[in-house]
């Protein structure tokens, strides 16, 4: 996105997840921070830094890889006004709010967005939207997964229902923020209207589901935890041990238990009666299991991938985050990047998806580490910058170095 | 809503991922025309078109019972192709064209399509289209300013690209099955995946962003989508730690990394559940003046580290409070305390949920072979726009004759020739 320039106003790995997706597609942004800096900055996982440096956020780093940064009091008459000077420059303005003092102050940052610049986009990201019944509530990554229906559909039958395993509904959430973000900046281009984005996650999440919603619309249907099964029908569809760990396997059609059968070698199986259906062979898992853990645990994760995608059924082994790393396929794909982090070389996603307008990489901002260019490059002078540092209004990291003036 | 008006997008998709994000282009005002085979059209179809699938047996199963295709009452009824909720959630708002893209007729009429289009959108193998005659460096000579977009699994330029997936198998793949899971347990996929989502949604960002530098630039572009890549991409903090410490996440289950108590607590009722977390020691003031100083009064849990060292003692205490009351009310009396609390919902729920529906979430749609059903419909809202309007999915064909006669002008004689050698086709 060649030149749309968004500013991130948010602190929640939802809009972080917004705007780095659409920084990774070429938009320029600029996160403003308080001068404590994001609460994403004291985010889980927090990464052993050298003596004597505080802990680094691996939340922070990775989610604001891509953007500059600027440190702002914006409880402050001037930092006000230098928030202001950024809106000017914005297409799109990014803000989160959870709870209801962030959310009724959701109000006053429209109002000052569209007295500033008009034609600015303002996304909202929030728990549960800018309106409805809902909307106060308090929530956590935890109730995101528990309201959008995912929580009662993930894990055991017998046991209490689970998360996934990182707040994901985050990164969701800010996907679809993003989305919505880069088509109304497509529009506002056009017609010179900016417009209120109002995005909430339990909304979002719930919008993805596959088939759980019109399975209860049209068949009344509750849907049951079927642990590392799929729920309802198929089987083996889901996670199966093997000889040296586990791999995911689909079986989602009459032909594939059909290639299945003549790969194990078991050709007798396919006169059963019990397995001749998808609704069959879920009914009777548990017996297809005794059948095939056999075969499945004689053999490597990487022996029964390349046996069953060679018969065209979806396989792949389950990874490790390790082993993902070490993944060549990523790799060749210039999927990572790479980054001095946390006193050591790390290696991250980089841009999931690349067009001609993907940017090289650039790490995330220290606290305040761009303030200083971003605010002359809105026309303040030098000295005008640095008595905001000095009066505490403006935090700007260290001293500007040779090559930060020059970029 | 007009955000995309006046794009149009060729949609040769199938399953979830690439339907997915050629309906999020369809919801925010593209002409999208989904291109589909005749006998291709996701669980509701046979692969040789007859109704004599396996999921037929609907009538004879008892209730609770989804098997291979998701129908109105259970019924496939005359036109199932017609009637498969799952492909009628993925493709509404769209035009259906079924053409044969194999014969040669078929595949002029596509490429008289692209001429006349700005996207064309599949998901099918990276192969595929290619195969036909129909890859990048084809529909650039008839069109340079196209934008092609493949969401594949494993990426177009891969040395998996051949690879078959479904979403578990991405979410295995990507690394994050094995991030989630009970304490001490193995790996567990998600109930609902999530990888198909993710992947169309990325798709259809994708699209918009080269569309945009299209406007600046004139240029079209390929856009190799890996749904892997976009997958393991939300699992980011996970694997930047992972590649600095040499370690992978263990599960934790329903607890936090970053503060204690959090976890979900059985209620009054069967499988009902509510969603706590407790994030500082101010909320754990509030909870233990709710649950009572008598099981959660020990002055040790007053800090987060006294809290995560008793959390199971603590667990036990929460779940004796929640296990008498109804979860609506324990969220009720914990949420006026301002504590993050929730009824974990089940899909019957979020379709009767009272703040979605306040929000509209949920739409009531008419549709051929179909009837009124209710369906989750566009989920963000945008201040400058008129809300989503939700146009059923197009029955299988059902803008055949506007797409190839009116949009492209072929004649009736033309296109009786067409459907009488089967390029176009209305049912299986």
């Amino acid at each position: 996105m060649f030149g749309a320039h968004v500013l991130d106003l948010s602190a929640s790995v939802a809009g972080a997840y917004c705007t780095r997706s659409l920084a990774t597609l070429g938009a320029e942004v600029i996160k403003v921070e308080p001068l404590a800096g994001d609460p994403l900055r004291y985010a889980p996982p927090l990464l052993p830094a050298d003596a004597g440096e505080a802990a680094v956020s691996a939340t922070f780093a990775y989610l604001n890889a891509y953007k500059r940064g600027v440190a702002l009091d914006i409880a402050n008459a001037a930092g006000r006004d230098a928030l202001a000077r950024l809106i000017g420059w914005a297409d799109a303005v990014v803000s989160s709010a959870a709870g209801k003092a962030e959310l009724d102050a959701i109000g006053d940052r429209q109002a000052l967005i569209s007295a500033t610049n008009p034609r600015c986009v303002h996304t909202v990201v929030s728990p549960y939207g800018l309106s409805g019944p809902y909307r106060d509530y308090e929530a956590s990554d935890l109730t995101d997964w528990a309201v959008s229906g995912y929580l009662q559909m993930t894990g055991e039958p017998e046991r209490e229902p689970l998360q996934g395993g990182g707040p994901w509904c985050g990164h969701a959430t800010g996907l679809t923020a993003a989305v919505a973000t880069a088509a109304a900046l497509r529009r506002a281009r056009a017609t010179s209207g900016g417009q209120l984005i109002d995005v909430g996650a339990m909304e979002a999440m719930a919008g993805l589901h596959q088939w759980s919603l019109v399975l209860y619309t049209h068949q009344g249907v509750v849907k049951r935890r079927a642990g590392n099964r799929h729920a309802e029908s198929y089987h083996p569809l889901g996670l199966q041990p093997c000889k040296d760990g586990a791999v995911c396997m689909a079986v989602s059609s009459q032909d594939h238990w059909e290639r299945l059968c003549l790969a194990m070698d078991r050709p007798e199986l396919l006169l059963d009666e019990r397995f001749a259906t998808g609704a069959g062979r879920f009914d009777h898992a548990d017996e297809i299991d005794a059948l095939i853990r056999p075969w499945l645990l004689a053999r490597t994760r990487d022996e029964i991938v390349a046996t069953l995608q060679a018969c065209r059924i979806p396989a792949a082994s389950v990874l490790t985050m390790t082993e993902l790393l070490a993944e060549p396929a990523l790799a060749e794909r210039g999927f990572w990047a790479e980054a001095p982090i946390a006193g050591g070389t790390a290696q991250l996603p980089g841009a999931p998806i690349r067009l001609d307008s993907t940017p090289h990489f650039r790490p995330a901002p220290a606290l305040g580490e761009h303030s200083r260019t971003v605010l002359a490059a809105l026309g303040y002078e030098q000295e005008a910058v640095e008595r905001l540092i000095a009066a505490g209004v403006v935090g700007a990291g260290a001293a500007p170095s040779a090559m930060e003036a020059g970029s | 809503m007009n955000l995309l008006a006046g794009v149009r997008v060729l949609d040769a998709t199938v399953a979830w991922a690439g339907p997915l994000a050629g309906r999020w282009l369809a919801d925010l005002g593209a002409d999208v025309i989904h291109i589909e085979r005749a006998t291709g059209r996701g669980a509701g179809v046979a692969p040789d078109g007859s109704r004599g699938n396996e999921g037929w047996r609907w009538g004879e199963l008892p209730p609770p019972a989804f098997r291979s295709g998701v129908y109105p009452d259970a019924d496939p009824g005359e036109r199932p192709w017609n009637r498969q909720g799952i492909f009628n959630k993925m493709n509404r708002n769209k035009r259906s064209l079924c053409v044969d893209l194999k014969s040669p007729a078929g595949t002029a009429i596509f490429r008289d399509l692209v001429l006349v289009s700005d996207v064309v959108l599949d998901n099918w193998r990276p192969r595929a289209l290619p195969a036909l005659g129909l890859g990048y460096d084809d529909l650039k000579q008839i069109n340079p300013a196209i934008i092609a977009c493949s969401l594949s699994g494993y990426g177009a330029a891969s040395r998996y690209r051949d690879r078959v997936s479904l979403g578990p198998i991405l979410e295995a793949h990507a690394g994050l099955a094995a991030a989630t899971g009970y304490a001490g347990g193995g790996a567990m996929k998600l109930g609902a995946a999530l990888p198909d989502a993710i992947g169309g949604l990325s798709g259809a960002l994708a699209i918009v962003a080269a569309l945009w530098n299209r406007d600046l630039t004139g240029a079209g572009c390929f856009i190799d989508v890996s749904q892997l890549e976009t997958y393991a991409a939300i699992g980011g903090e996970a694997l930047l730690t992972a590649s600095l410490t040499g370690r992978d996440p263990a599960p934790i289950g329903n607890r936090s990394p970053a503060y204690a108590p959090q976890g979900v607590y059985p209620c009054a009722g069967d499988d009902e559940w509510l969603a706590l977390s407790i994030r500082t020691d101010a909320e754990w003031q509030r909870l233990v003046a709710i649950v009572g100083e008598q099981t959660l009064g020990e002055p040790a849990w007053r800090a987060v580290h006294g809290r995560a060292a008793a959390h199971d003692a603590i667990d036990a205490a929460i779940a004796a409070w929640t296990r008498t009351r109804p979860r609506a009310q324990a969220m009720a009396i914990l949420q006026a305390a301002g504590l993050p609390a929730v009824a974990v919902l089940t899909n019957a729920d979020i379709v009767a949920d009272p703040h979605l529906a306040a929000r509209g979430f949920m739409v009531e749609v008419d549709q051929a072979d179909v009837g009124m059903r209710a369906f989750p419909g566009f989920p963000v809202h945008f201040s400058a726009e008129a809300p989503v309007a939700v146009r059923g999915a197009p029955p299988l064909g059902g803008d055949n004759a506007a797409v190839v006669g009116d949009l492209l002008g072929r004649d009736e004689a033309a296109m009786a020739r067409l459907e009488q050698a089967g390029v176009l086709a209305q049912q299986p």
